[in-house]
């Protein structure tokens, strides 16, 4: 008993801790309704597996869950993603309506369209869920090295989309013996 | 890395924050569907502890049969009572007329075509202040019809959908609810409350040709409040696995 009463605790503690910061990522990422079914699913698959989640280093791990659940709803029907676009479409979002959008956010906008999606979860992981190169390769699955590359790799591509100029301080990682054997982002 | 300008750019440029995500999670009542998943099974199973050599030999003898039992028998049937559909009472005409006006009206090949002279009823459920009738007739088109008399509804389960409900709702809040699930993909259904909490319905569970299970929850009065009320139903396999579930907002 005493054990059921410690994970329940350890799982409302998860819950407390990150449902904000989780939602706030599927949001990122696809629909308000998607996005909640996401999250659901996220943490059933943390109360199953409750004895592999490190509360220190939880959010990561809750991160790539959450990614699986997406890449996984996109993969579901073409009927079932035409009736999430009808819903959002007839639901308006929660969100408090965004103001006019200004030429910066028009170009980062298109700017990040013709960018691979793989490219977009790279740059997304660091600036809006501000995760460091550790915690982003855990999310992605690879390694902490191939993660900066492809990282430096994106950038580039997104500063080009910009149209901000080359700058030459920035350099790539310099890719170690180990980047080989690890996987690719 | 981040003071470079177009991930400064970007971050700025960050559609939610979590302040908005906070807000979302109470207008999608994501906690208590969060906290609903501890009236799961639990993944960890009791630590056992040591088996004494004497008994292990019974045990295994035990083990062995009940083997053999579980090679011979549908694994759902083994932890359940399951109603036998064709030892049940048949229906009376005025049930079997309702049942035939299932099929009418349908579209060129979408009729359930459901045997209305072998419907049965199968079970009575007392929910929105009265007692229910539940028919349920076998469908030709596969799956099966069912209708709770008198006015509760019901419908034709012809598509394998693992989980079909229906709900009488006020304000946006569900009074009573009555649903369907298949034996195959369902072992147990829980219903979730927006304060966290959660029941399990009796489960009426019928045989071939249906393979169904019915349930109807009359939900209590106390529970019917914009802060204490029903959100959704979880269906899960065997394992204690979400197979299917539904929201009210």
């Amino acid at each position: 008993v005493a054990e059921h009463v410690d994970r329940e605790d350890r799982f409302r503690r998860l819950c407390a801790t990150h449902t904000a910061a989780v939602l706030a990522y599927a949001l990122r990422r696809t629909s308000r309704e998607d996005a909640a079914d996401a999250v659901a699913e996220t943490f059933l698959v943390a109360w199953r597996r409750l004895d592999e989640v490190d509360e220190q280093h939880a959010l990561p791990w809750l991160y790539a869950v959450a990614r699986r659940v997406l890449l996984s709803q996109r993969r579901s029907s073409l009927r079932q993603q035409a009736i999430a676009e009808r819903v959002a479409a007839a639901e308006p979002s929660a969100l408090p309506p965004s103001s006019e959008p200004s030429l910066l956010s028009r170009r980062l906008r298109e700017a990040l369209a013709g960018l691979s999606e793989k490219d977009r979860e790279v740059l997304m992981l660091a600036a809006w869920e501000e995760l460091s190169s550790r915690e982003a390769a855990h999310v992605l699955g690879c390694s902490a090295t191939a993660y900066r590359i492809r990282l430096h790799r994106a950038r580039a591509r997104l500063r080009a989309g910009l149209g901000y100029p080359e700058t030459g301080s920035v350099r790539p990682p310099a890719p170690s013996a180990r980047t080989e054997e690890s996987p690719s982002c | 890395m981040l003071n470079a300008p177009e991930l400064i750019a970007l971050r700025d440029a960050n559609p939610v924050s979590l302040d908005d995500a906070c807000r979302v999670a109470d207008a999608l009542d994501v906690p208590s569907r969060l906290l609903a998943v501890e009236a799961r099974p639990s993944a960890s199973s009791p630590t056992a502890g040591p088996i004494r050599r004497h008994v292990l030999v019974p045990v295994l003898a035990a083990a062995v049969l009940l083997a053999a039992v579980l090679v011979a028998t549908p694994a759902w049937a083994l932890v359940r009572d399951v109603l036998p559909f064709w030892g049940q009472p048949k229906a009376p005409q005025s049930v079997q007329v309702q049942f035939s006006s299932l099929n009418l009206g349908a579209p060129a090949g979408m009729s359930p075509r459901a045997v209305s002279g072998e419907t049965r009823e199968v079970s009575r459920f007392t929910f929105g202040g009265s007692t229910h009738t539940l028919w349920v007739a076998p469908a030709k088109n596969g799956g099966f019809c069912s209708l709770w008399l008198p006015g509760g509804g019901g419908g034709c389960s012809t598509s394998g959908k693992p989980l079909s409900t229906g709900a009488l709702l006020r304000f946006g809040v569900p009074e009573w609810i009555t649903g369907d699930a298949i034996s195959t993909a369902i072992s147990n259904v829980v219903i979730r409350f927006s304060n966290g909490t959660s029941v399990r319905p009796r489960i009426v569970w019928v045989s071939e040709p249906i393979d169904a299970g019915f349930f109807a929850y009359d939900v209590p009065q106390g529970r019917r409040t914009s802060r204490i009320h029903v959100t959704g139903i979880d269906a899960y396999d065997q394992s204690g696995t979400l197979v299917k579930y539904q929201t009210f907002h």
